[in-house]
């Protein structure tokens, strides 16, 4: 208990500007103002991620066609014989 | 006395005046800084919050408030630190859908041309698109790439004369 003893005697020595009331009131403020910043930062948070979830799932769909669509692409070259100039990005097994 | 709490205490005693005298904040707010910083130090548990603001002669009530307070602020930092990282991560993963789709586009198109370059050479191709359709394409090119060149027009209006006008927002 010396600690708490210690820091008891040292915070009475501090003059603070407002009556204890006065501090409870503007202390309730205080948590009312960041009781409704939370909420609204939670809901805007919310909102955000379900947007990223549709992005991720649009990006995952467009992604599953990819490696088909160039895979055509490649073929059709090479039955044209032509220049392969880059190598496949989406071909897994056809990347070094 | 033990060692580590003359430590903390002498820690917590420079902390509590620095508070007072450098700042305008509250009473309570001082305290609470202060009490955090030495719970931390001390490695205390947070149990004692409240036992160590009655000894200060803080209320109960004033206790618990100022408590709620630094947890709430902590509450909101992480949120809006979770907030900045998802809507970075959402701003790439749109830009990747974007440039994704064009490819797409690209993919599609080159098909169809070299089949029918294939044919006009006599070349027999087997050529499946089909498989590679998207559904709801259309919806998704609105959004990830007509609506962004749409806004970008938006943004950067043309006046009178015909020349864009940069002051002006969309």
């Amino acid at each position: 208990m010396g600690l708490e003893k210690l820091l008891g005697k040292e915070i009475s020595q501090i003059q603070f500007e407002s009556s204890p009331e006065e501090q409870l009131r503007s202390q309730r403020l205080a948590v009312t103002d960041l009781e409704k910043r939370l909420a609204e930062e939670s809901s805007r948070l919310e909102g955000l991620t379900q947007m990223l979830r549709e992005y991720q799932r649009d990006k995952a769909l467009v992604e599953s066609v990819l490696p088909a669509l160039e895979r055509q692409v490649m073929d059709l070259k090479r039955a044209l014989g032509l220049k392969i100039k880059t190598p496949p990005r989406f071909i897994k097994e056809e990347n070094p | 006395m033990t060692e580590v709490e003359i430590h903390v205490g002498k820690e917590l005693s420079k902390m509590i005046r620095e508070l007072a005298k450098g700042s305008r904040m509250s009473r309570e707010e001082a305290v609470g800084r202060a009490f955090e910083e030495g719970l931390r130090l001390a490695g205390a548990s947070e149990q004692a919050w409240e036992s160590l603001h009655r000894k200060a002669g803080v209320s109960d009530e004033l206790a618990r408030t100022s408590k709620r307070i630094l947890d709430l602020r902590q509450q909101w930092s992480s949120t809006d630190t979770a907030y900045a990282r998802t809507n970075f991560e959402s701003f790439e993963t749109f830009n990747a859908v974007g440039h994704l789709l064009m490819l797409y586009n690209v993919f599609r198109s080159d098909v169809q041309n070299l089949s029918r370059m294939a044919r006009d050479r006599g070349i027999e191709v087997s050529v499946d698109l089909k498989s590679t359709d998207i559904p709801g394409i259309k919806e998704l090119l609105d959004r990830y790439l007509f609506r962004r060149e749409k806004a970008k027009a938006a943004a950067t209006p043309v006046t009178d004369e015909g020349t864009t006008d940069m002051n002006q927002s969309g």
